[in-house]
């Protein structure tokens, strides 16, 4: 259990350090076309290699995964279709093929299509390399591949990131750090397609990052952040998992959603507080706009006057006494019980004052 | 090979997926210019859940019960994409990504869950794993009746909407200025979309469904820049697509049949990209003709 864990928390590190770029440069759907697509590389390199263990297999799959985005950026580079579109041809076409020659030639052997989607992070420890399960030596190898990776490019990656048109001007190769950040990711659909499958390796680049950009302020905070909550996306999945026997992979990436879900509800910016802005905005707005009213039209008995100033406000009688009975609360207005008019005092005066110069 | 021309099983299967073909290659043109051509995969994917969850509840692998309960799921993943792009600060990639993963796992997780759980075990849950990768080979007449009805549905409500539709989708401003409400054009569309991608969830499969929008437009695109020949050109895509594709995988043992289909509509789609009126080809030689010029 303790191992499949390990697998897991590396896969969760290799991806994390990727996650912040694929996220920023709003590649996620692209690294979801790519984990697809690269099915068909495993089935062809498979029918080379003969064997689903070979390094072979991997860079042929990993190669695959580059075919994919060239095509998608040729196609929609050529004009002949949008970026998004040609994502959604060239998958799909990909990943039938890789399904149909499976389907057709391979049933008998351990190829499953729904492992590749899936995977089954609890049959990671059965293969063993060095007295350590496979996945995680790869894991770790190709954690230590992106680390080397992002420390040496950082700044060209994060220029090219955030001002791509600058970064051509400085004479950064925009192109091949893409193709760079392509070829990485793609090896690690590949890796992790035996261990925790496609769909989970997506969910460990995009859903820790977002989390991540939600929180923080500098790109290597963010990337530190992925990897924290890359890991307790993990461990609280695992555990959930574990507990009742359920899909791991499943389990960890519904909890990466459900955590960048809570984080935008209750994050700075994030919708329950830009909820709660909106509505003291439009209360402070209305209150200022009472004491305008009531200023404007100051002594008026039909304007002001109790029973008859909600029609010239133009609310409902209950709105309007509600928020003169927080004017007056306020001690901005007091109620004139001899000619039944409200009226603005001093402190009124001085806040509408206030209002207006702000 | 001609003899499967004439069997019964052929033409269930063939009638439910080119209806299918139909009804998401005219819905799918206008999802595609709405710029909501990954939605639909988002949506394909978000839907599986929502088909375990209908079998968890009422026990039962009615395709009716569990093609409400993929809807309503999917209606939900995209309710989440908006309001985690609008309201929570995570652009629309991310978004599509996030929930497309999120809501597959949870499918995951469920599907484990009545696997290892001994009172879902003589209710057999083994075609559940169908709506992952489609076995339109199983195609039963029920199954196809749902789709015409669906597909049926779809068209006449595309049909009633027109006008809405496409002022909302091609000029945001225009449909603003004359009051037509664009939220609902999005939602008939939206609607539109949940229907067919639920229905054709058990055919082709959670992965594939969002192709059988998206190709056939993509496809028309290339012949074509007005909407009446596109939508005809991508019917036809579409169906002539399905009918091959299921022949095809009549034909030959071990061909899928929702891959094969998406295999045809590709290749045509590629072929119309090189060949096709705004294609490649035609392009280079209207250059030559000008450098000749």
């Amino acid at each position: 259990m303790t191992e499949v864990l390990f697998v897991l928390l590396m896969t969760a590190m290799a991806c994390g350090l990727l996650g912040p770029f694929l996220v920023l440069r709003r590649l996620s759907m692209t690294a979801d076309a790519l984990s697809h697509s690269v099915l068909l590389g495993i089935v062809l390199a498979f029918f080379l290699v003969r064997s689903l263990d070979s390094v072979l297999l991997t860079l042929g799959a990993a190669l695959f995964g580059l075919l994919t985005v060239l095509a998608v950026e040729l196609l929609s580079g050529k004009g002949l279709v949008k970026r998004d579109d040609a994502l959604g041809l060239v998958f799909p076409m990909f990943f039938s093929l890789g399904v149909l020659l499976i389907t057709r030639f391979f049933r008998n052997v351990h190829l499953d299509i729904e492992i590749v989607l899936m995977g089954d992070p609890l049959f990671a420890p059965f293969v063993r390399l060095f007295g350590l399960p496979r996945s995680l030596v790869e894991m770790f190898l190709l954690f230590l591949l992106n680390l080397s990776f992002v420390i040496l490019f950082y700044e060209p990656l994060k220029i090219s990131t955030f001002d791509p048109s600058y970064a051509f001007l400085l004479g950064i190769p925009v192109k091949r750090i893409f193709y760079a950040l392509m070829i990485l990711c793609s090896f690690c659909c590949v890796t992790a397609f035996n261990s925790v499958g496609a769909i989970l390796v997506i969910s460990f680049f995009a859903a820790p990052a977002a989390a991540a950009s939600l929180l923080s302020r500098s790109l290597w905070q963010m990337i530190l952040l992925t990897l924290l909550l890359g890991a307790l996306n993990c461990l609280i999945g695992c555990l959930i998992a574990f507990r009742w026997n359920v899909s791991i992979s499943g389990m960890c990436s519904f909890v990466g959603m459900l955590s960048v879900l809570l984080l935008s509800l209750f994050s700075r910016g994030g919708i329950l507080r830009g909820m709660r802005r909106r509505k003291q905005q439009r209360e402070r707005f209305k209150e200022e706009l009472l004491l305008l009213h009531l200023y404007r039209h100051r002594g008026d008995r039909e304007e002001t006057g109790f029973e008859s100033l909600f029609r010239h406000v133009n609310w409902s009688r209950r709105e309007t006494e509600r928020y003169i009975g927080r004017l007056m609360k306020m001690k901005w207005v007091f109620a004139d019980p001899c000619d039944k008019i409200y009226q603005l005092t001093e402190e009124g005066r001085e806040r509408l004052l206030l209002a207006m110069t702000a | 090979m001609i003899s499967i021309l004439f069997s019964y099983d052929f033409w269930v299967v063939a009638a439910g997926t080119s209806l299918l073909a139909l009804a998401g290659s005219i819905v799918g043109c206008f999802s595609v210019y709405q710029g909501q051509s990954l939605v639909g995969d988002a949506i394909g994917h978000s839907a599986y859940p929502g088909v375990v969850l209908a079998f968890i509840c009422f026990q039962t692998r009615d395709p009716l019960i569990l093609t409400i309960g993929a809807a309503l799921s999917g209606g939900m993943a995209y309710f989440l994409i908006h309001s985690l792009r609008d309201g929570g600060g995570i652009d629309f990639d991310s978004a599509l990504a996030l929930v497309l993963t999120g809501m597959f796992g949870l499918g995951m997780v469920l599907k484990t869950y009545t696997q290892g759980n001994p009172a879902y075990a003589d209710a057999s849950q083994a075609g559940l794993k169908n709506y992952i990768f489609g076995s339109a080979a199983f195609l039963m007449k029920r199954d196809a009746a749902l789709i015409f009805c669906s597909g049926a549905l779809v068209l006449s409500l595309l049909f009633l909407f027109r006008r809405i539709l496409l002022i909302s989708i091609f000029d945001r401003g225009y449909a603003k200025a004359i009051g037509i409400p664009e939220a609902l054009g999005t939602a008939v569309l939206l609607f539109m979309m949940i229907v067919l991608i639920s229905v054709g969830l058990k055919s082709v499969g959670a992965v594939l469904i969002s192709s059988f929008l998206l190709i056939p437009c993509i496809c028309a695109n290339q012949h074509s820049r007005s909407l009446g020949p596109i939508l005809l050109l991508s019917a036809l895509t579409g169906i002539l697509s399905a009918l091959f594709g299921t022949f095809l995988s009549t034909a030959y043992r071990g061909l899928s049949t929702g891959p094969m289909i998406i295999l045809c509509m590709g290749s045509v789609t590629l072929l119309s990209m090189i060949f096709g009126r705004y294609g490649l080809l035609p392009r280079m030689l209207r250059k030559r003709g000008k450098e000749n010029d």
